[in-house]
């Protein structure tokens, strides 16, 4: 990392000090700063990362469905330590915008939790030009709408086609058809034959308890 | 050289004597040898320009096709255009479309008529010779703007339109270039212009070909031709990055095959106008008219191919010039350094 | 006609002619045209539509049309072990598939705190490197051939075989190599690989500099190039371009220099900048860069260190929990991957960000006012990869 970068801390201390209550959470986790701000906080989120935190070079804008299923939380459940990562734990959607700085090097992750029922987000296009396609993209994959678009018009995917492919919801139609072929060649490894990578090289156990016990999430 | 002898009986209007020996036959026999000579200059043309071009890209180009070095390979190819389908899109204006190619390929066939290929090897020989030769390879363009045109085709349109707009703008030069000739040489009868260069010496001893003292109007000449033949770096009609295959693009079967020939051939006719004019055509010097009628032919094609050989490696070489900076070449360049070079050659005749 | 002075007639009949010619310039003026250039067109790298107004050889706008080659790879990701996702990113830019499994592996290891022993990274960074020159020769033949000269695609077509030869000789692959494992390699370098690297960089060297002088040298190149498709720096850094065109562009960040990786920190390489930002700069800057990576691989066979080729690995991959955006200077920019982990073998969500989908998003402005050849000249100098801009 070069020069001037700002440290995570400072990137996250700089958006609480300025959002303040908007800003729900933060993380370093990584060294990749993290900010979850509100919805209508976003595209000032986004304003301030360019113009206090020089942060102008727009890298991307996209979305994760979080679905909360229970064999997961199940694990969740002891206390996460200091500066460890933490999942949200109910179903949102959640918009992921990354930034960078060209003449720092320093970089930060702003998100913002929306409700899985009729998402909104304001648009970027007036802040970072480039959000145009990423977020139009967005709209079509995760059906979150977003607000002020210049062209709310699909972008990959043809007019007529329903539904939106990204969400954990929207099955892989081939995966329910056939079951995954990928699943064999991980599962069957006898117990005492030499140990294999997936490629059939030797390689040796370093971490003997790691185990095969999470069952394939096909179909999260 | 041809006279014709159609003078009627006296008194009798039916009474004609058809005179078979005289010019019936010449007429037929040289017919034929140029509707034979296009296609074939086509084949030989096309076979070195894919041998050359393989070879400057360090590639081999066709080596299978008829065995040695790939020599059959545009026959083969020839045949292939004729077995497909003939296709005319459905918005076109038929009967243009379908006329379009043949226009292109008179064209270079009137062309070739007006090159004498020998002492005595001609098939016309008129005053305006040079000035016919031009004339007539000027009919190609409506050929190729009506292909453009009728092809119902966007790409085909624009490439129609640039390709009339470079090949007016382009005869001007081609023709200025020529005109310096003309003068030198004092008649636009193409062996009189041969036998002009035959008798024009350096020094009083050794003779020269025009492309010595007239280098600036050889240069304009090779320059303004190869934007005349559409070729790189003029290649903007077809512009097969912008605009698909240009005013091409609908063509297929038969109907490109003419526009593949007719691409060639007239390769071959302005190298052959070029080397008329430049080179001294079928004259070499010190040797005596009877061996040239001989060698004449061979003397001209060797230096037709010479020409051909210095198209295709501008072609092979140089990028495309956009089509504002081609007319701007044109207008601003070629013609004023045309025009410059005729009033230096008049003056100089003048002085000499 | 009392009171109307010569100077008062002479006046109407200047607006009268005025007018006439105004009536002639209405009557002849061409109505625009909507050209659809592509999905199949010469010069579209594939399946790729630029629906344009144009009218005569002037484009009004153009509106790109992507997707023709979207194949929902980040859906496909959610549903694959980590090892088998390289098989799909591989297919993200087929020129240099490669250089697409860096920055998805480092992500990987990153999440897994693994690090690949050292003779692994220099490998990687060799193989990343051959990738990057076999796609920039690629771009420089073929953008000879956008523009118009036929021959330069022969000659860099010819010396990057050479390279893609040795990637073969190493991975089994010309483009798609599927040779990384998580904390390292499917296998090390075959014999004699350094010999042969050291041949073929003198012959990619040659053929950078006959290049140089039959494109970029060439006079016409320069007029077709020069100050055609300006990218401001603001504007390109805005809209997400990267690589060699926002480098041509002034900016100075080369994620290998800044956000050191596999062995670049430890070798010796120069970042290409200018500053003009058009055609021209573009070009220029990829051939440089050319020469560059030709510059790391030899750097890098010099120093190889000796070790294995695999990182003491679980058998099973399984990645904690994390999220973490890697990002990594591939042949086109910036390619990253935005890899959100809940534990297990498989990845809960891959956000790849290609370098082409936001290259590609800066062309309705940029084109904007453009000529129709121009239009070329620009598309084929930001040098996108459809299967880049679609994933």
């Amino acid at each position: 990392m070069s020069r001037l970068a700002l440290v995570p801390e400072e990137i996250t201390t700089s958006f609480r000090d300025v959002l303040g209550e908007k800003v729900e959470s933060t993380s370093t986790f990584q060294g990749q700063a993290a900010v979850v701000v509100t919805p209508d906080a976003w595209v000032v989120a986004f304003t301030h990362a360019r113009d206090v935190l020089a942060c102008d070079f727009f890298t991307f804008v996209s979305a994760i469905d979080w679905v909360t299923d229970d064999a997961d939380e199940g694990d969740a459940v002891e206390e996460p330590e200091e500066g460890a990562y933490v999942a949200p734990a109910r179903d949102l959607l959640q918009m992921v915008g990354r930034v960078s700085s060209t003449g720092q090097g320093h970089g930060v992750t702003i998100k913002s939790n929306l409700p899985k029922d009729a998402p909104v987000i304001d648009t970027l296009t007036s802040v970072y030009a480039g959000a145009d396609w990423h977020e139009r993209e967005v709209m079509e994959m995760f059906g979150i709408s977003v607000s002020g678009h210049p062209h709310p018009e699909k972008l990959y995917l043809t007019d007529e086609f329903e539904g939106h492919p990204l969400l954990k919801s929207y099955k892989l139609g081939a995966r329910e058809v056939k079951p995954w072929p990928g699943d064999v060649n991980v599962e069957e490894m006898p117990e005492d034959a030499p140990v294999l990578d997936d490629a059939g090289n030797v390689v040796e156990l370093s971490d003997p308890e790691v185990s095969e016990e999470t069952p394939p999430e096909e179909s999260s | 050289m041809t006279t014709a002898g159609v003078a009627p009986h006296a008194g009798s209007v039916l009474a004609y004597d058809i005179p078979w020996v005289d010019f019936v036959i010449p007429l037929v026999v040289k017919m034929l040898v140029i509707a034979l000579l296009v296609p074939l200059s086509a084949l030989v043309l096309g076979y070195l320009f894919l041998k050359l071009l393989a070879h400057m890209q360090s590639r081999l180009g066709p080596m299978e096709a008829g065995g040695f070095h790939g020599w059959a390979q545009l026959i083969a190819d020839g045949l292939k255009f004729m077995q497909k389908e003939d296709v005319i899109p459905e918005a076109a204006d038929k009967p243009a479309f379908a006329m379009a190619p043949a226009f292109v390929l008179v064209s270079v066939v009137l062309v070739m008529i007006t090159i004498p290929f020998g002492p005595s090897l001609n098939v016309i020989d008129i005053d305006a010779q040079v000035f016919m030769a031009l004339a007539v390879a000027s009919i190609g363009t409506i050929g190729v703007l009506l292909a453009g045109w009728s092809s119902a085709n966007k790409y085909s349109l624009m490439g129609g339109f640039r390709a009339a707009g470079q090949l007016m703008a382009y005869e001007l030069p081609l023709l200025l270039s020529i005109v310096a000739v003309v003068m030198m040489a004092q008649t636009m009868n193409m062996q009189g212009i041969i036998s002009a260069q035959g008798g024009f010496e350096l020094f009083g001893t050794i003779p020269i070909p025009y492309v010595v003292p007239q280098f600036v109007a050889f240069a304009v000449f090779i320059v303004a031709a190869q934007a005349e033949l559409s070729q790189a770096p003029f290649d903007m009609p077809f512009a097969e990055s912008e605009l698909v295959s240009g005013y091409a693009t609908e063509y297929t079967g038969f109907r490109y095959l003419f526009f593949f020939i007719a691409e060639f051939a007239s390769n071959f006719t302005m190298a052959a106008i070029g080397a008329v004019l430049f080179l001294g055509g079928w004259w070499l010097p010190w040797v005596p008219d009877g061996v040239l009628e001989v060698i004449g032919p061979f003397v001209l094609v060797a230096k037709i191919l010479f020409l051909v050989f210095v198209f295709l490696w501008m072609r092979s070489t140089y990028p495309r010039l956009r089509e504002d900076q081609l007319q701007r070449f044109a207008w601003k360049w070629l013609i004023p350094i045309s025009l410059v070079n005729i009033g230096i050659t008049g003056v100089l005749k003048v002085v000499w | 006609m009392a009171g109307i002075t010569s100077a008062e007639v002479s006046a109407q009949a200047r607006v009268a002619a005025h007018m006439a010619d105004v009536g002639v310039a209405v009557e002849l003026e061409t109505p625009e045209m909507t050209l659809n250039i592509g999905p199949q067109h010469p010069s579209t790298h594939g399946v790729f539509r630029l629906v344009a107004r144009v009218e005569g050889e002037k484009i009004e706008d153009v509106e790109p049309v992507i997707g023709y080659m979207h194949r929902g790879y980040e859906k496909l990701c959610e549903v694959r072990t980590y090892p088998q996702i390289t098989t799909l990113v591989n297919r993200i830019d087929w020129l240099s598939g490669y250089a697409n499994e860096i920055p998805f592996i480092l992500a990987a290891e990153r999440l897994m705190g693994i690090e690949a022993p050292p003779r692994v990274q220099y490998i990687r960074t060799i193989l990343t490197e051959m990738a990057r020159i076999a796609t920039f020769l690629a771009f420089l033949g073929v953008y000879g051939i956008e523009i118009g000269a036929i021959t330069p695609i022969f000659h860099a077509f010819r010396d990057r075989e050479r390279v893609l030869d040795l990637i073969e000789s190493v991975t089994g692959g010309r483009f798609h190599p599927n040779f990384n494992r998580v904390g390292g390699l499917l296998d090390d370098l075959p014999a004699g690989f350094l010999a042969e690297t050291a041949v073929a960089m003198d012959a990619v060297k040659r053929v950078c500099d006959d290049l140089e002088d039959l494109i970029l040298g060439n006079d016409i190149f320069r007029e077709r190039t020069v100050g055609v498709g300006v990218i401001p720096l603001e504007r390109g850094l805005a809209c997400g371009v990267s690589g060699a065109n926002i480098r041509a562009s002034g900016c100075t960040v080369d994620i290998r220099r800044d956000e050191p990786y596999l062995a670049y920190p430890e070798l010796d390489f120069d970042v290409v900048t200018d500053t003009r930002g058009d055609c021209f700069a573009r070009a220029w800057c990829r051939l440089q860069e050319t020469r560059e990576a030709v510059r790391i691989i030899e750097g890098a066979c010099k120093a190889l260190p000796a070790g294995p080729f695999m990182a003491k690995v679980p058998k099973v991959i399984q990645v904690p929990p994390g999220e973490v955006y890697q990002r990594a200077e591939g042949p086109l920019g910036e390619m990253g991957f935005y890899l959100v982990s809940r534990g297990g073998r498989i990845p809960y969500r891959v956000k790849i960000r290609t370098p082409s989908f936001s290259n590609v998003s800066i062309l309705p402005w940029l084109l904007e006012g453009t000529y129709m050849a121009d239009l070329i000249a620009i598309v084929g100098s930001l040098y996108f990869i459809l299967g880049d801009v679609d994933r």
